[in-house]
Order: structure tokens, then sequence, then C-alpha cells
């Protein structure tokens, strides 16, 4: 069927939005929680967001030329840039520039090219690649590089000073390092946590029950305060996107209120490093990018609001069940796919009904 | 980020609930808010800085000519009963309804018929729910053609119509509903649905007067309103005491302050008037929040009574009559003055006319007439529409005539719809943002209905209840993929509706073949017949009997005089001709077996 047929059929107003205002809404969106995050963690993450940007893009291009599709009308609507902004919030700032790269390459052709495009996805591209590159290089993905907490806290560099900007570039870029003059051994500190993805029972308990005990400020570039308020800014941006309607509330509310609920129900004072706090659940983990901008992707939600409330509910239980019994490493993206392949049944089951429809005539006794 | 704002919390429950509290007239009666529903820049006061302008009058002159469709309307084409070269007056009846749903027409003004057999290319019928868009423009439409004498004259010899003669409060209801027929009104909100058939329906409890214009721009409604609150408010009760309904309500979008305020006056006035028919409830006032589609027929109701008719239902089944307030008009003047329908108030607004106003023109103008009075900039124009920005239809030629449903004319530029080339973009794929099912005021899941279309899974679009999308567009209006998603459906719903003819035809042509079979059979078994016959015919000669002797006596023909053995021979020959044909036929009968196989 042609797509230009149609066009001089009603109705004949200005578009009321368009597909790159609601993207870079999105991308607006994120922005407190890049700043955040740069602040907290170096210029790693900017470094990871140039090369998944400049890469996504280039991938796109190609497999429009490739489907024969005009290749600038696609990249300009701008959803390969919040993927790619979303990835790299997921990725450990210095971790080598062939993750971010790889994890790209696979959030673009795997995660929605293979499926038709943008909207025809059934998995949320980010959170697809994330949990394939946790599969295929779990050491890189867990590791935590940059000596700015965790286990250099004795001897912290500050992130943003030259010495942290000059070592996050080394880290990316592994040539540079051998480059160097005084090249220094890479040690990957597996306590610390890595990206906002990795859940906080792999930190060291104790160190963080330390943390806590000596209060935290939100200027202490302590690994601890910097997720927190990186939590805090992805919920600002949440709330921007709830401001512009561009998410409905039904699947970041239930997301939050179920992980609230059980992590409440199950809590037990004194065991905080097992089960773990309700605050810990929603501020230091990355339950907050996840209900915000990982789950309610339009593309794999279900569309219906009866739909998006058991979607939410489910991945909200999915997603504290694998944190407290379950043994992955990870929580939110994978309860987010798993959801995400259940979304077009509950699509299917949350049918309204429309005015005037005729009910379905029940048998005369 | 949009213009078309989607939260109408405020205005559909928190407002009408706090001034039904604070005892606001207009908003005392309750309130069923409509589900879904846009807010798009209403952009109504342009055209209502004047007066309606009437026509003929020293600004809008007569136009040289006038173009009468003789299907202005939903049902057949009325039928002409004047002739090339013959000379009408103004209110002359120049065709008459014929068949289903017809109405009458009647030429606008005097002057002489110049053709009938018009082949009109680009008359634009209002597109039909279920008709495709590019189907609604018939090219071989027929019309009337007046040249216009610019008398004006009315038949100096048209007796008084007797509804002119006695007040229409002391003539029967027959009477009145035969006058409204003949004036030849059909529905003037947009659908053209003729009004006779419309008020013969009987157990009716609620009238509904429909004054909640709500698309963007037009305004027609809105100044009729204004001036002419008085007949709009004495049609409402001549419809009321034709249906014989027990409450009428007339609805009013609340931001119309002045049309509110002159409606509620004609009613003061009509209450304290001493009425002769002084026991009839009095007409009622409804203010409905501004949200568009409150004007839609149905959602009206629904705002209104809250009543929701079933699916394939019409209003007055479920004992409710919706009429737009032109219509009712049109009703008063039909009955107090005898007037047919000859001229309706139209909106001439858009960026691309310098003076927007409001004309009641004749129907048949040709629309670069009334272009042209209203200051017409073609270097702006974008696209000419008639009807509003979200359920118009497009006009290329401006020589089209003004219909009897044309209730807007908008020469839009650029500021206010979206360009051609812009619109000439294809568009994106739809990324299932879900803008589109909170906005339905039918609560349709849009998404799905346009996956349906577009791979034409028709029972599946059927099933999420495409027949029932109004079409209004606020679906496609937010839709930030710019999917026209109306195009889609209305392609659905015209395959749906082939489909569903082809299922009929299929029936006939099954029933067809039947019968075919039937009379093959009933040759054979006539052959059949014969043979028996003759063969027991046979067996008597063999025994030695006069078969033919008593049919011989009575014809008194020469086979008496042959012999038996002669007959003999004749029969085997005839038993021969009759097995053969017998033999052909059922062979026949067999290839059309195979062949309806």
């Amino acid at each position: 069927m042609s797509r230009n047929k149609h066009r001089i059929s009603s109705p004949f107003l200005k578009p009321a939005s368009t597909v790159t205002g609601v993207m870079a809404t999105v991308l607006l969106a994120l922005i407190p929680a890049a700043i955040c995050y740069t602040w907290f963690f170096g210029i790693g993450f900017l470094i990871n967001l140039a090369i998944t940007s400049v890469l996504g893009l280039l991938i796109e291009a190609l497999v429009m030329r490739a489907r024969g599709r005009p290749v600038f009308f696609y990249l300009g609507d701008l959803s390969m840039l919040v993927t790619a902004v979303l990835l790299s919030f997921a990725l450990p700032p210095g971790s080598p520039w062939w993750i971010a790269a790889s994890g790209i390459f696979i959030a673009s052709i795997f995660g929605k090219h293979v499926f038709g495009g943008l909207g025809h996805n059934v998995f949320n591209p980010a959170a697809l690649a994330y949990v394939s590159l946790l599969v295929m290089f779990p050491l890189h993905m867990t590791g935590w590089y940059l000596p700015g907490s965790g286990s250099y806290a004795e001897a912290p560099i500050d992130p943003l000073s030259a010495f942290g900007v000059y070592t996050s570039l080394q880290l990316s870029f592994p040539f540079l390092r051998e480059m160097a003059l005084t090249p220094f051994a890479v040690v990957p500190d597996g306590f610390a946590t890595a990206t906002p993805l990795i859940e906080y029972k792999f930190a060291a308990p104790a160190r963080i029950l330390m943390a806590e005990a000596e209060g935290f400020s939100i200027w202490d570039r302590q690994a601890r305060t910097g997720w927190e308020m990186l939590a805090v800014s992805f919920a600002a941006g949440g709330l921007i996107l709830l401001w512009q309607k561009v998410i409905s509330w039904h699947i970041p509310m239930t997301v939050i209120g179920t992980v609230l609920l059980l992590s409440t129900l199950f809590y037990q004072p004194g065991q905080e490093a097992i089960v773990g706090s309700p605050w810990l659940h929603l501020f230091s983990t990355s339950t907050m990018i996840g209900a915000f901008f990982i789950a309610t992707d339009p593309a794999s939600s279900p569309s219906s609001a009866a739909g998006k409330l058991i979607y939410g509910v489910l991945i909200g239980t999915v997603m504290y069940s694998i944190r407290i019994w379950g043994s992955y490493l990870d929580s939110v993206a994978l309860s987010i796919l798993l959801v995400n392949m259940c979304s077009p049944l509950i699509d299917e089951w949350t049918v309204r009904k429309h005015l005037g429809q005729l009910r379905v005539r029940k048998k005369s006794p | 980020m949009s213009r078309i704002s989607r939260s109408l919390l405020i205005k559909k429950y928190i407002k009408p609930f706090l001034f039904r509290l604070a005892g606001k007239p207009g908003w005392l009666s309750p309130i069923y808010a409509l589900p879904g529903g846009i807010v798009p820049a209403p952009n109504k006061q342009v055209s209502l800085q004047h007066k309606i302008i009437g026509m003929p009058s020293s600004q809008l002159p007569l136009p040289s000519q006038l173009i009468l469709p003789l299907k202005q309307h939903q049902g057949d084409d009325a039928v002409p009963v004047v002739r090339p070269g013959q000379y009408v007056y103004k209110r002359q009846l120049i065709a008459a309804a014929h068949g289903n749903g017809s109405v009458n027409l009647h030429a606008p003004t005097s002057g002489f018929i110049t053709a009938i057999d018009f082949q009109l290319a680009a008359v634009n019928i209002r597109p039909q729910p279920g008709r495709p868009w590019h189907q609604s423009i018939d090219p071989r439409q027929t019309a009337i053609v007046i040249k216009t004498d610019g008398n004006d004259l009315t038949d100096p010899e048209l007796p008084l119509s007797p509804l002119e003669v006695t007040p229409w409060q002391q003539r029967h209801i027959d009477e009145l509903r035969q006058a409204v027929f003949e004036a030849g009104i059909c529905g003037l909100g947009g659908a053209g649905f003729p009004t006779a058939i419309k008020l013969s329906a009987s157990a009716i409890k609620t009238l509904i007067i429909n004054g909640a214009e709500c698309e963007p721009y037009i305004t027609a409604d809105e100044a009729l309103m204004r001036e002419y609150a008085d007949e709009i408010v004495e049609g409402s009760r001549i419809i009321q005491t034709i249906v014989g309904a027990q409450d009428c309500v007339i609805g009013i979008e609340e931001d119309k302050h002045e049309a509110i305020k002159a409606i509620q006056s004609a009613i003061a006035g009509l209450e304290s008037a001493n009425h002769p028919l002084g026991g009839l409830p009095v007409v009622k006032l409804v203010l409905v929040p501004a949200i568009y589609p409150s004007g839609g027929e149905k959602q009206l109701i629904r705002i209104i009574t809250g009543i929701q008719p079933m699916s394939g239902q019409r209003p007055s089944d479920v004992g409710v009559l919706c009429h737009s307030v032109a219509t009712a008009r049109a009703i008063f003047k039909a009955i107090t003055d005898a007037e047919p329908l000859i001229s309706r108030v139209t909106t001439l607004t858009g960026s691309a006319l310098r003076n927007p106003v409001n004309v009641e023109a004749l129907i048949g103008t040709p629309l670069s007439h009334l272009l042209q009075f209203a200051g017409f900039d073609p270097s702006a124009l974008e696209r000419l529409l008639v009807g509003g920005p979200l359920m118009g239809y497009v006009v290329d030629d401006f020589e089209t005539p003004l219909l009897k449903t044309s209730n807007c004319l908008l020469a839009a530029s650029q500021q206010d719809i979206q360009s051609v080339k812009a619109s000439s973009v294809p568009h994106r794929d739809c990324i299932r943002c879900d803008f589109c099912a909170p906005v339905c005021p039918v609560k349709l899941q849009p998404q799905t209905l346009y996956f349906a279309s577009r791979h034409q899974r028709h029972d599946s679009a059927v099933q999420n209840g495409i027949l029932d999308c109004i079409e209004c567009g606020a679906c496609a209006a937010v839709c930030p993929s710019q999917i026209p998603l109306v195009a889609y459906y209305r392609d659905e719903k015209a395959l749906i509706h082939e489909e569903a003819d082809c299922g009929e035809s299929s029936r006939w042509q099954a029933l067809f073949e039947k019968h075919q079979q039937r009379q093959a059979d009933n040759v054979v078994a006539v052959q059949q017949r014969k043979l028996e016959k003759l063969q027991d015919k046979l067996v008597s000669i063999a025994e030695g009997e006069n078969p033919g002797k008593e049919a011989a006596v009575e014809s008194g023909s020469p086979v008496t005089h042959k012999s038996a053995e002669q007959i003999k021979s004749e029969i085997e020959a005839a038993v021969a001709r009759t097995r053969a044909r017998k033999a052909e036929l059922l062979s026949k009968a067999d290839i059309n077996k195979d062949g309806s196989q």
C-alpha cells in the first residue's frame, strides 16, 4: 500500500506533536541525569555517549539505506539517540570503546531492525543490548575502573580533574594507555557497583553500611551518593515526561508502587544487607531509570491503560523477585525484557469496550 | 508541547460540577462526560466581527448563475421537473423528491434554466462514512443550472399557503410534517439526512437542538444563534410539537457567550408570551464543555442525556432526536413563511480571506463568487476546504456550488492548516505511543484499527469497532507520526462494505445457479415422461389396440388412415428422438454442474 496516497483526507490541522518532538523531549528529560552522572563519575559516560551516538546513527543510516528507505527522514526521528543515551547510562564509565560499540550494534540491529524498525520492536533495544553485553562480557560490564571511589577510596582522584579526564580517556581507548609515559595497571574493582543497572547486593555491604553510618552529603563524590543522586535525577526527568504527557502515569507509578510495596512487606530491620530497605530499592538501584525511561518505551509496552497497569505490576514483581530470590546480576533490564514478551498478550486481554458496542448475548437459560 | 490540549479533566468534570453547585444558569441539569476529545485552537472570533450578510444585498449581489446538484443529501437523487430554457420563479420547485430519502429542490432565485444534464466534474458531495474520499467525489453529478435574471422574483400567482393564514399551533401535525417535506429540508449540520424522515420518528422523549459547534473556524451556527435566536427557539417548538417530545433541550458550547445570552432571552420571551400552547413544557438550555467533538450527534446526545445508542442504532431508536440550530430555523421558515430551503448561513473564513464573515448565501452559489466577496487572496491559499479543518473536504475547483450541507468555507493558508508540501511527505511508522486512544470519543483503540486497516484484516477491524468510528479525526490530529488514520479507516470501511456486497452477490449467484440446475432437471424430467408415454403407446399398439382412434375422430386428421405399422415406426422414431434429446440434456446438465462447481 502506498504511504502517500491518503494525504488529502481530513483532518488538515497542523500536527500537534511529532515523533521528533517526542524523542527530543525524552532527550531533554535525560539531561539532568547526564549532568549528574558526569559530575559523580567523570567523562567516561560522555565518551560512551559519543561512541554510541555516532556509531548508532551510522548503523541506522546503513540499515535504512539497505532497506531502501529515505535515510535522513528516518534519522530525523531521534529515536536512535534516545537508545544511545539510555545504553550509555547502562555502561560502566571507563569500559573499553568496543563495549559501547558492540552494545549499540546489538541495540540497533537485534533490538530494532530485525523486527521491522521503530515501533515494531518487541524488546526495548537499550535493555536488550545491555543484557546481551552482560552475558557476553560479564567482567567488563561489572568491573569498576575509574579510580574515583570504590577501592581507591583511600586516594580518590577527582573524576573531573585533568588527571581524571585523562584517565577516563585512557580507560576507554586502551591504545592511549600504551602510548602514555606512565602506563598504569587496570585493576577492575569487582566490589563497587559499576553501572546503575547493577545491583546493590553485589556491592560490598560493609562499606555501604559504613557510608550510611557516616551520613552522606550531596557534593561528596562517593559512589553511594552518586547512585542516589542519579536516581533522583532520573525521577526528575520522568516527572518532566509526565508533565509533557509523553508518557502516562500508569507504568512508572505501578512499577515504583509494586517495588515499594514488596520491599516494605519483606523489610526486616537489621537485614538491610540482604533484603535492603525500601529506600535502597527505590533510590540506590536503577529502579527509577527503569520505571520512567525503559519500561515506558511505547513500542514494547501494552497500549491500553489497563494493560499498562498489569505490565507495571508484573515488572515490579519480577524486579523484586530477581533481586531478592534470584541469583542474577541484574534485575531491572531483565524484568523489563521478560515482561516485554508478555505485552502483546496483555494487549489482547485488555481490549476496552467501545461505546455502543453490542454486548455478547448470553445464552438464555 | 502540543497546541491541542489533551488534559480535559477540569473542563469535563470539575467545572460543570462546581458551576452546578453554584447554580449557574445553563448548568443546572447534570451532564455526562464524553470520553476523549481534544481542544484545538478555536479561531472563531475572526468571522464573528460582523453580522450575517444576506444575499442578494447591496454588498453581496446575486451570482450570474446558480448550480444546483440533484443530490445534496443522503438518499436518492431528486428528479427535475423543469426543462432547459424554462423561466423559473424564486421558490419554485425544480426537482421533486423521488425514491428513498430524497428531498425537494427549489429555485433560489428567478431566472432561466440553461442546462440540466450538466456533467459537473467538480461537485463534491460530503464524504459519506464508509466511502473512501476519492470515491465521494462523484464525477457525474447531475445539476440544474439557473442563469439568474437579477430580479429575484417570486411567482405572483403563487397562492398563499394555508400556513401563512393560520398560525402553526392550530394546524395538524401531519400538515406541518408535509410542509417540512415540501420545503426540501435536510440536515444542515453537515450529514444532510432528510429532515422529514427524522420528524416521522415515533416515541421520542427528548429533542436536542444542537448548537455545540465544536469544530474550529466554523461560526455559522453561532452567528445564527446570536441573530435569530427567536426563530431557532420557535423552530425547536415546532419540531417538539411534531415529534411529541417531552423535553426540548438546546445544547450550546459554554464558550459561545453571546449566543447563550441570545438564546436565554429568546426562551424567556417565549415563557412570558401568552402562548396558545401554554401547556407545553418550555425549552431548556444546557451548556456543554467546549471540547471537540461534543457537537457530533451521538456525542451531544450522550453528554446531555447519558444515553448511548448501540452500534447501528439511530438516536431515534432510543427515544432521542437531534437537530442542528440551522435546521430548526429552516423549519421555522418553512412553516411560518412557507419558504423552502433556498439559502443557508455559511462561514467564509481562513487566513487567505481579507474579510472573514458569515453570509446567508443562496444554495448553488459558486464558491468563487463568495470567495471574491470575502476578499480572496489566491497567493496565500494552501487549500480550499468545505467544512472545518478536522472533518472538511478539499475543493479543487472554485466553481463548485454551495450545497445545503456546506456550513463553512475555509480558505486556509499555511497558518491554518498543514501545508500541502508538508502533507505530501510520507508518514512515519506508528510508534505505539498511545496518544490516540485517550482522545477517541467512541473509546476505540485507534492503533489496533490502524494496523487492521493497513493490513486489511477486515474481521479484526470490524471486531474492534471500525464501523462505529465517527471519523472525527481527533486521533489523527494528535498522532506524532502524522498517520492519516481517518483515511485508512475510510478505505477499510469501503473495503468492508464492498466485501459485504460481494457476499450478497455471491449469494444471488448461488441462487441463480440452483435455479438453472432446477430448470435443466425439469426439462430432463419432462423428456423422461414423454418417453414413458410413447413407450406405453408402443406397448399398446403391439397389443393390437388403436391408440390414435379417439384423437383422430376429434381432429379428423389423416392419422386414422395410417396403418398400425406406420404408426409404430413413427413412434419408434419419436422415441429415438426423445432419447437423443434426453441424453443431450443430461450431458448438458452435467456440464452445468461441473461448471457451477
